[in-house]
């Protein structure tokens, strides 16, 4: 059996609000995804993505938390919000950065199939700009939680108010143990 | 087809100055590099040296003009801090030689890891993640990085070097590709 298996990969042939998978098997012990985005709104250099999770379909209610680590600057700063529709605060790549640079993320969720535990997903995430500038650019880590015990079937990512641009990818893996 | 492959280790069993890998098929979605590296530089009180990452496309040799940007947050020591530069993309720091001779220093090797996502897509730039520790015994640090290259040619030729001096016997380095069907 093999231990990084390929669920599904997206990418985008226009613009589109968000990225989905649905119907995720539960066979798998953990579940990653690999994501290279960039968002449509001018005048943003970035824009916070939105992630979140369900079983059936993507729970939309108060039941996400968030913890950051994050540069902007040569001051690194952390941040923690809760009762959140989404976790959000990792930054997607927009219009004012450079052109054809598109934000890259790693995202981890353990064990996303038990129906005991909340479910935590770490997001390493990098929005890269040819500048030297406070704020036109981040490189942090996410630590998000989504408090329900329903194993995880839906995946869903889409900027926080403006659409996905074509060439944004999603790849998503599932990752088997013994 | 197994979804990780590996494309190819270099382990150096002589002092390099650089090492590249060459002829990268873009048949893979994802780059994946992993390394544990030292440098041979001397210099009194160089502790640790910068490790610079260079992309080519096309068959050619890697790109040298000022094309590249980088960012990164660490911690070293005790204090946490980010940095913004252009013209070169730091995948971390490695310990140098000049840290010191005793064996609390000459076994330190720095590790690292960095992602490069979708690095063939050719309506894209090419996007580095990366996670690096040195764990040394003058000024250790953790560090989190990012790199862009500014081009959208399929990467097919990454080369690696220390920003001063050589990479010593026992560098190792190794790029996976990570296919998306």
């Amino acid at each position: 059996m093999a231990v990084w298996n390929v669920i599904g990969h997206t990418e985008l042939s226009g613009n589109a609000t968000s990225i989905e998978f649905t119907s995720i098997s539960g066979s798998y012990d953990h579940l990653c995804l690999k994501a290279s985005l960039r968002f449509d709104s001018s005048g943003q250099y970035m824009q916070y993505g939105k992630l979140q999770l369900g079983n059936g379909s993507a729970d939309a209610g108060s039941n996400y938390s968030v913890t950051t680590l994050e540069a902007q600057s040569t001051t690194p700063l952390s941040g923690r919000s809760t009762g959140d529709t989404w976790m959000d605060l990792w930054p997607i790549t927009g219009p004012s950065s450079l052109a054809d640079s598109f934000s890259s993320a790693t995202m981890w969720i353990p064990n996303y199939a038990n129906t005991s535990n909340y479910k935590q997903v770490l997001i390493k995430n990098v929005s890269e700009n040819n500048s030297t500038s406070s704020n036109q650019w981040s490189v942090g880590v996410f630590a998000g939680m989504w408090s329900s015990t329903s194993a995880v079937d839906v995946v869903k990512i889409q900027p926080w108010a403006d659409n996905l641009i074509q060439y944004s990818t999603v790849t998503l893996y599932g990752i088997n143990g013994v | 087809m197994a979804v990780i492959e590996a494309i190819a280790t270099t382990y150096l069993e002589a002092d390099a100055a650089s090492v590249e890998f060459t002829s990268i098929p873009a048949t893979y979605e994802h780059l994946e590099l992993r390394f544990t590296a030292r440098g041979t530089d001397t210099t009194a009180a160089t502790y640790y040296t910068s490790l610079n990452l260079q992309f080519g496309t096309g068959g050619g040799a890697v790109d040298t003009g000022a094309n590249y940007s980088r960012h990164y947050m660490l911690q070293a020591g005790l204090v946490a801090g980010g940095n913004a530069g252009i013209n070169q993309i730091w995948l971390g720091t490695i310990e140098n030689a000049g840290s010191g001779t005793g064996t609390e220093h000459v076994g330190r090797y720095a590790a690292g890891q960095a992602e490069i996502l979708d690095y063939a897509n050719a309506n894209k730039n090419t996007t580095v993640l990366g996670l690096n520790g040195r764990h040394a015994y003058w000024s250790p640090e953790v560090r989190f990085n990012s790199g862009l290259w500014d081009a959208t040619g399929a990467v097919d030729r990454i080369k690696l070097a220390p920003y001063t001096g050589s990479f010593v016997r026992g560098s190792e380095f190794t790029l996976y590709g990570l296919n998306s069907s």
